[in-house]
């Protein structure tokens, strides 16, 4: 992983973990927004790979279906890596896209209960603060 | 005998061939395809209602099919959609179906007490659609193969559980203030959780190249045999046990459950105290002893020492309680614990013990739950230092928690005996002799909160209330799970025989891996 980008996740998990930690609910949701940020950069850049294999399919058709999977442990190889070199020397996983692109979406509707839930407790209680809510002591 | 009634109920199922090819996939497709329809139909109020309980009853035949057909075929991979192993699989060995089977019999009690129990308009509106969703995402937790879309189910159960939460009780006692609050904490703890579970499974994922588990494991396996583990591995099996154990509210992380799990209604208690909890169970099952099984020496002793104090917290907790379901939930924890401390122990005996533990406690506590939401809309109070004198007035509901605490008390006939039992034994013959006597002393102040809170509710100075009648659909389900935990303790040989094979399963993947490289060419 590139030095900067493993430098800019780890100042958003210090932000995202700052905000969780405050006492107004409406920055704890914005803290979790940040911190999911993070870990989409993570799972993106995790994905960078440098070396001379590229993750496209040339290559080996398996006999049971019309893919194609080789990774091989002898030579050290364990990421979803298929044979062929790449020009630049320099890659993109695909598969972490299309992860990320789920962890978005379920990001998303995590926040979306979140304000919703915090939208109530401002309407019920006309306060955002955790301390004024804490009523359930024991 | 089993075996016989298996194999034949197997073959009857061969001449439908689409059941008996998809029925992998059919207990997390069937309620998916119910909730959707229930938002269509929520004008319709009686339709909805005898639909929801058909497509409970269906997963339970679907769920009993599955089982038989593991039993008799062994475990069984099901490849969604032909992309190998960067695919989805569904894998059903004996646990997973066993814990499919578990979730479809106490959701269905779930759903009978629902209809009188919770309040029409919430009802009809999102109700039936987001137990549905649940029973999903609980279904697919137990049956995937893959442990990113063991990450999009966790997310599946845990958003659909907080929008049950805030279903109301007909004669409600819970203080929305209380479930605002529960439920704030239940989210910031579940979305921390889930942003810990991605990272983890990324770390993995970048180190070995694989979500699938099976595939996983084998490769972890193969590298350890090579003296070259990553160390990232055994952090990232770390990171895992902290998301299941939020989960299954193990002790560092316990203390949202006891305001969660009261302030729910009732039935949804159950589903939480029974299933939900258990997902934290089935999860550190599989980290530990399959996808991580190597670096396990690290995990164990840790789990130990947590489980050991779990279940003093918990028992010390449910001691000081006065609020019922708090007591309940309190239970729950100590009880957990119990779990996990024959997990941790590791030898194949004691794993074959936490599972019917887990299966006793998940029948026994969620009876205990819905005989609470009873007595609670009977006495409308939830202090039970303010109620008494309650077995004049519904004797059913006194026997009924009479039977439940003596199961989790452990007291013998009934089958939370048994399992305790099995469990402290089986820890003794592996030698963990200062853990099984923590767990003993604690089982004495477990069998005093069960029954000072069944004296001090049922016993005393009678009440006078007339405004609750408690119907059929109410007794109907608890009278069910009473029977069955009856039965369970008497014809306990069965389970036991299932507890046996599961935990050879678990001990030794080999079976778990080939069955799914079968399926997946490498």
């Amino acid at each position: 992983m590139n030095f900067f980008i493993a430098l800019l996740v780890s100042f958003l998990f210090g932000l995202g973990i700052y905000l969780i930690l405050n006492r107004d609910i409406m920055k704890i949701a914005i803290g979790f927004g940040i911190m999911g940020h993070a870990t989409n950069i993570f799972i993106v850049a995790s994905g960078i790979l440098q070396g001379e294999f590229v993750p496209i399919i040339i290559t080996k058709i398996n006999e049971y279906t019309t893919f194609i999977f080789g990774d091989d442990l002898a030579s050290g190889i364990i990421a979803p890596i298929i044979e062929g070199t790449s020009e630049a020397g320099m890659y993109a996983d695909p598969l972490t896209q299309a992860l990320v692109l789920t962890a978005i979406v379920i990001s998303f509707a995590t926040t979306a209960v979140i304000l919703t839930l915090i939208y109530h407790i401002d309407k019920e209680f006309e306060t955002t603060d955790v301390n004024k809510l804490g009523r359930m002591k024991g | 005998m089993i075996l016989q009634i298996a194999s034949t109920i197997d073959n009857l199922l061969l001449s439908v061939p689409f059941i008996y090819n998809n029925v992998d996939v059919l207990p997390i497709a069937v309620p998916l395809l119910a909730g959707a329809l229930m938002i269509l139909f929520r004008h319709r109020i009686k339709f909805q209602k005898y639909l929801n309980l058909a497509v409970s009853i269906i997963i339970l035949i679907l769920a009993f099919l599955l089982i038989t057909k593991v039993i008799v075929n062994g475990p069984s991979a099901y490849a969604v959609g032909e992309f190998g192993k960067y695919g989805i699989v569904l894998v059903a060995d004996l646990l997973s179906s066993s814990m499919v089977l578990l979730t479809a019999f106490i959701s269905l009690m779930c759903v009978i007490y629902s209809y009188e129990y919770i309040e029409s308009e919430s009802l009809n509106q999102s109700y039936y659609a987001l137990f549905n969703l649940m029973i999903a995402g609980l279904n697919g937790i137990f049956l995937t193969g893959d442990i990113f879309n063991l990450y999009v189910f966790f997310e599946i159960m845990f958003l659909a559980s907080i929008g049950l939460i805030f279903a109301n009780e007909k004669l409600s006692s819970t203080l929305i203030e209380h479930k605002f609050e529960g439920a704030f904490k239940y989210l910031v703890l579940g979305m921390i959780g889930s942003t810990i579970m991605l990272i983890a499974i990324i770390t993995t994922y970048g180190t070995i190249g694989s979500l699938n588990m099976a595939d996983i494991a084998l490769k972890i396996s193969i590298l350890n045999q090579e003296g070259r583990l990553p160390w990232q591995i055994v952090a990232a099996g770390l990171l895992f046990i902290i998301v299941f154990g939020n989960k299954a509210a193990l002790f560092p992380l316990h203390y949202w459950l006891p305001d969660v799990h009261p302030t729910a209604p009732t039935p949804i208690s159950a589903m939480l105290s029974g299933i939900l909890i258990k997902v934290g169970v089935y999860g550190i099952l599989r980290i530990v002893f399959l996808i991580y099984a190597p670096a396990s020496s690290y995990y164990l002793p840790v789990l130990m020492l947590i489980s050991l104090i779990t279940i003093v917290v918990g028992a010390i907790g449910a001691i000081a309680q006065t609020d019922l379901k708090r007591m309940l939930a309190y239970s729950s924890i100590s009880q957990i614990g119990y779990v996990f401390l024959g997990l941790s122990i590791g030898t194949a005996g004691s794993i074959a013990a936490a599972f019917v533990y887990m299966i006793f406690h998940a029948v026994a506590k969620s009876m205990l739950f819905l005989t609470a939401g009873g007595v609670i809309h009977h006495a409308e109070t939830r202090d039970m230092t303010k109620m008494g004198g309650l077995i004049k007035t519904m004797p059913f509901y006194s026997a009924a928690f009479m039977i439940g605490a003596m199961s989790i008390a452990g007291i013998p006939p009934i089958a939370g005996f048994f399992s305790k039992m099995y469990l402290l034994k089986t820890g003794l013959e592996a030698g963990a002799t200062i853990a099984v006597f923590i767990a003993l002393i604690t089982a004495f102040a477990t069998i005093y909160y069960m029954f000072n809170s069944w004296i001090s509710i049922f016993w005393g100075e009678s009440l006078k209330n007339k405004r609750f009648h408690s119907s059929h659909e109410m007794m109907l389900p608890i009278a069910i799970l009473c029977v069955f935990a009856i039965l369970l303790g008497i014809l306990c040989n069965p389970v036991f025989e299932a507890g046996d094979i599961v935990a050879s399963q678990i001990i030794d993947p080999e079976l778990y891996i080939s069955t799914v490289l079968k399926v997946i060419p490498r």
